[in-house]
């Protein structure tokens, strides 16, 4: 028999059977594994991410939490405070200083959208500025949003729950969202350090496209003035391709467009706007403007929007606005986003649409 | 429920445990059916009656064949009754809500219905009566029938309830539309109401697995099998359950007369094949997914470099998903003590289609082969008839991937690629230079090449399902354009770092492992097993780590599920 050291006579032979040596050798599998997860969960979340930050798209929704609680709108005592909030419509589309220099006076405006943001984060948004002291939270709203509230990516959802803005939200949950998507607002440091394993693919990732992408630039993610993106314009087929996308997004957010009642768009806004009229801060809702060539696609939903907001409007106090038709073709740098001439004239738009601080209704309750 | 989720974690743990602590066959057939149920019926639990029914009918069908004294007045009036309560249990609960909340991990809502609300519960639970009535009086008359044509009458029956079930649930809204588009191309108008059913998971390759046991026994290869726990088991063994390998019965069956056991060695190597299915799955499929999805899904305006890049990564993505699900299967099974026959055997590294064939999925290319080609003639018949064949077999067997006209092309175009071989083949052996080219180094480098280049443009007819797509992708990918930058492409947002590097990875590591093969005649996981403890401890540390680092947030579901 051939000499086998200690550490070989302890292992279970090959074939062996018995109950003991299977359950060694399961322990012997499981362990290292265990071992080696917690080891990477531990370079994940003291080296890995403090390194690398979080990703692009979910810096913007921390920096807004940071912002706030430092006391972004205490600066200056003397100006109402409007701010403007949307999804990548008002990161390409408007610029604050644009809006507040076309504006009455007594306006401080900012811009608040962070891409991709849907009705959801928006509503958890307004909230959280209307609580920190805003006057008037301006929602450009693509006809879309009409649609059921979607599922929020789970990457935004932590880099929300990272800044605090679902706490307090009594209407968090069911139908707006489901179970696993409150968990994940209200998870802490080592849930988000695990849920961003792949942050160095993502900044990998990052880079190649960049390389591969011209024309892109990347904001601070705390500009709140005009956090835009795009700087080159889609033409030809590839403008082509994108308006067959966006038409065929707005096609299928339309199966759900005209539906009323309990978990629909429609009753989503009407909550919202009906919880705003009990706050000291103002509503507003813009339409946001859509490409001349998607016109007889979206100006009947435009319409129909418009519909649904006035008498809400009417009852709740809320300001209404349609910016739809307002761009020419030329004023776009793809099928959706403004560029920066469209950019100029939507916020200039959006300025003279504001009404003087002084005329917007006081609400016995308003302090700041 | 799939392989990369916890659910399934806790059922294989379960398993394990029950195989370990019992010891009586009989109680390990059950645990293990019963396994092989749940997990089947995760997806949606009524579809499990098709695999009861499945069973029932193929056992009776074979004891039918050999005229089995089993099969009393009594224990046929069983069967139809067993085939009645599981129609009940599985149709008439209210299934869909309910499971839907459980799986949420909540209760469902108050007032939920207990009973069925879907539109088809009722006359499938006819049909089902009907079944289980007219089943033991068709075998009555059946076995009164002279020998060979009982023989013929019971083999015909499991063939049409098989195929039947396929062809309803897979095939019947396909053939509607195609008959209405063909008949308004006529400018005839035909109005046939299109079925709004869903498709089990894996029923072709179950149906499949259930067909050969009746065939095998028509064939006298097998006896049948006097246990229908038994039978089930086979029918419904869950590693390979929804997508393969398809077991024949002489490759399972046996190993159920004596009580399985854990052992060590299997344990260890069914972990190491486990993990490196796990890894083809999930860090090498999933992260390539995103990238083709964006490639194809909108290909018209793409150059021809992105969409050869399109289809080479569909093909590194279909391999890993499908062989990695393999490996799963026959490393589950492993550790049980059942050795489940490999389905691949390094396909991409192939000099001919021919060979190609004979590597990728291989246990239906042989079930294709034992169960079509053959008994259509096969070879042995005229040479044009030959090449009929070849072509029926895979134009049939593109038709088994899915319900739809692309899977039909891919299937001639591969039944054309093989007559093209055979012709090419018969003419090498007559022609002695040519025979020597072919086995010169770069005789076979060149015949990799081509073989590489026509299984790609296959995998584009295999995945991209619009045809106007699809001439457009094959234009492009035979006619090269001469663009070589990436810029215009818009890819950015399926992770071309992750999904590239992905590839690339598995393209060096494959690559080794066939080395490896061909020197020492072992792959990775089997050397992993020779090693010592610490080393290999190092090996499952740094592949947890990699698990952790490089697994999708989301689990993607296999692709050979949808067959």
């Amino acid at each position: 028999m051939p000499p086998t050291s200690t550490r070989r006579q302890n292992e279970p032979s090959a074939g062996d059977a018995r109950t003991g040596a299977v359950l060694l050798e399961l322990a012997r599998l499981a362990t290292p594994i265990l071992i080696g997860l917690a080891i990477a969960i531990g370079i994940q979340h003291w080296i890995v991410l403090p390194k690398l930050g979080y990703p692009a798209e979910v810096r913007r929704p921390i920096a807004m939490a940071k912002s706030l609680k430092a006391g972004l709108f205490e600066q200056d005592q003397s100006a109402s405070i409007a701010v403007i909030i949307s999804n990548s419509a008002g990161v390409e589309g408007v610029d604050a200083q644009v809006v507040q220099q076309a504006a009455p006076p007594g306006w401080q405006v900012y811009n608040f959208s962070s891409n991709g943001t849907n009705q959801i984060e928006t509503r958890m948004l307004a909230d959280a500025l209307a609580e920190a002291g805003a006057d008037l939270v301006i929602w450009l709203m693509r006809p879309d949003m009409l649609e059921t509230p979607r599922a929020m990516h789970a990457d935004v959802t932590h880099a929300w729950a990272k800044g605090g803005f679902a706490q307090g939200r009594d209407w968090l949950g069911p139908p707006w969202v489901d179970s696993q998507t409150l968990e994940t607002l209200a998870s802490g440091p080592w849930e988000t350090s695990v849920h961003f394993r792949r942050r160095w693919l993502d900044a990998l990732n990052y880079k190649m496209r960049r390389q591969m992408r011209q024309g892109i630039r990347t904001p601070a993610p705390d500009d709140w003035n005009a956090p835009f993106n795009l700087e080159i314009e889609l033409d030809g087929p590839r403008l082509d391709r994108h308006l067959n996308e966006i038409s065929s997004e707005m096609t299928s957010a339309m199966e759900t467009f005209d539906e009323i009642g309990e978990g629909s768009g429609r009753q989503f806004i009407t909550d919202m706007a009906d919880d705003f009229a009990q706050r000291p801060a103002t509503l507003g809702i813009i339409i946001a403007p859509t490409h001349p060539a998607l016109e007889a696609q979206f100006t009947p939903i435009e319409q129909s929007v418009q519909a649904f907001l006035d008498p809400l409007a009417h009852r709740t106090g809320m300001l209404v606005g349609n910016a739809g038709g307002l761009l020419e073709a030329d004023k776009y740098a793809d099928a959706i986003h403004p560029d920066v001439t469209g950019r100029e004239t939507l916020s200039q738009w959006i300025g003279q649409w504001l009404p003087s601080p002084e005329s917007l209704i006081k609400k016995p309750t308003e302090g700041r | 429920m799939l392989f990369q989720t916890v659910e399934f974690l806790i059922l294989l743990i379960v398993v394990l445990v029950a195989i370990m602590a019992i010891r009586r066959r009989r109680w390990q057939h059950s645990v293990l059916t019963t396994a092989s149920f749940i997990f089947y019926g995760w997806w949606d639990v009524r579809f499990l009656l098709l695999i009861v029914l499945s069973s029932v009918v193929d056992y009776s069908a074979a004891l039918g064949i050999v005229k089995s004294r089993r099969m009393t007045v009594k224990r046929r009036t069983m069967l139809g009754l067993l085939l009645v309560g599981a129609a009940v249990f599985f149709l008439l609960p209210n299934w869909p809500e309910w499971q839907a909340a459980l799986k949420a991990g909540q209760m469902p809502a108050p007032g939920t219905p207990w009973i069925a609300q879907w539109s088809g519960a009722f006359p499938a639970m006819g049909l089902m009566l009907a079944i289980a009535i007219l089943g033991p009086l068709t075998y009555s008359l059946c076995t009164k029938l002279p020998d060979q044509k009982r023989r013929k009458a019971f083999l015909l029956i499991s063939i049409v309830v098989n195929l039947g079930v396929l062809a309803f649930f897979k095939y019947f809204n396909f053939f509607v539309d195609s008959a209405t588009s063909m008949a308004g191309s006529m400018g005839w108008h035909i109005s046939i109401t299109a079925l709004e059913v869903a498709l089990p998971v894996g029923i072709s390759f179950y149906t499949f697995q259930t067909m050969s046991y009746t065939v095998d026994v028509y064939r006298r290869q097998i006896r049948p099998e006097k246990s229908l726990l038994r039978l089930a088991l086979y029918v419904a063994y869950f590693p390979q359950l929804v997508a393969g390998p398809i077991l024949r019965p002489k490759q399972f069956l046996p190993s159920l007369k004596q009580p399985w056991t854990l052992r060590v060695d299997r344990l260890r190597s069914g972990f190491h094949l486990a993990l490196q299915g796990l890894a083809k799955k999930v860090l090498i499929a999933d992260n390539v997914a995103p990238l083709v999805d964006v490639i194809f899904a909108h290909p018209e305006g793409q150059s021809s470099i992105v969409i050869m890049l399109g289809s080479a990564l569909f093909a590194v993505q279909i391999y890993c998903d499908f062989s990695g699900y393999t490996d799963i299967a026959r490393a589950i099974s492993r550790m049980f003590g059942v050795e489940i026959p490999i389905n691949f055997n390094f396909p991409y590294f192939s000099t001919s289609i021919t060979q190609f064939w004979r590597r990728w999925h291989i246990s239906l290319s042989s079930w294709l082969r034992d169960y079509l080609y053959i008994p259509l003639g096969g070879s042995r018949v005229s040479v044009p008839t030959t090449y009929v064949n070849l072509m029926i077999t895979m134009v049939l067997g593109g038709l088994w991937h899915g319900a739809s006209w692309n899977f039909v092309v891919w299937g001639a175009y591969q039944g054309g690629l093989l007559a093209v071989n055979k012709l090419l083949a018969e003419l090498a052996e007559r022609t002695a230079w040519l025979k020597r080219w072919a086995s010169t180094w770069w005789g076979i480098t060149i015949r990799w090449a081509i073989t590489t280049w026509l299984w790609l443009l296959g995998w584009l007819i295999f995945r991209v399902t619009d045809f106007s797509d699809l001439w457009y992708c094959m234009k492009k990918f035979i006619f090269f354009d001469g663009a070589l930058g990436l810029g215009a492409a818009g890819l950015g947002r399926g992770d071309p770092f992750t999904a590239v590097g992905a590839a690339a990875i598995f393209g060096v590591l494959h690559t080794f492992d066939y080395i490896l093969l061909r020197r020492t005649g072992q792959i990775y996981a089997n050397v992993l097993c020779t090693v010592p403890y610490p080393v290999r401890a190092m090996v499952y540390a740094g592949a947890a780590m990699a698990f952790f680092f490089g697994w999708p947030s989301t689990n993607g579901a296999f692709i050979y599920f949808q067959f």
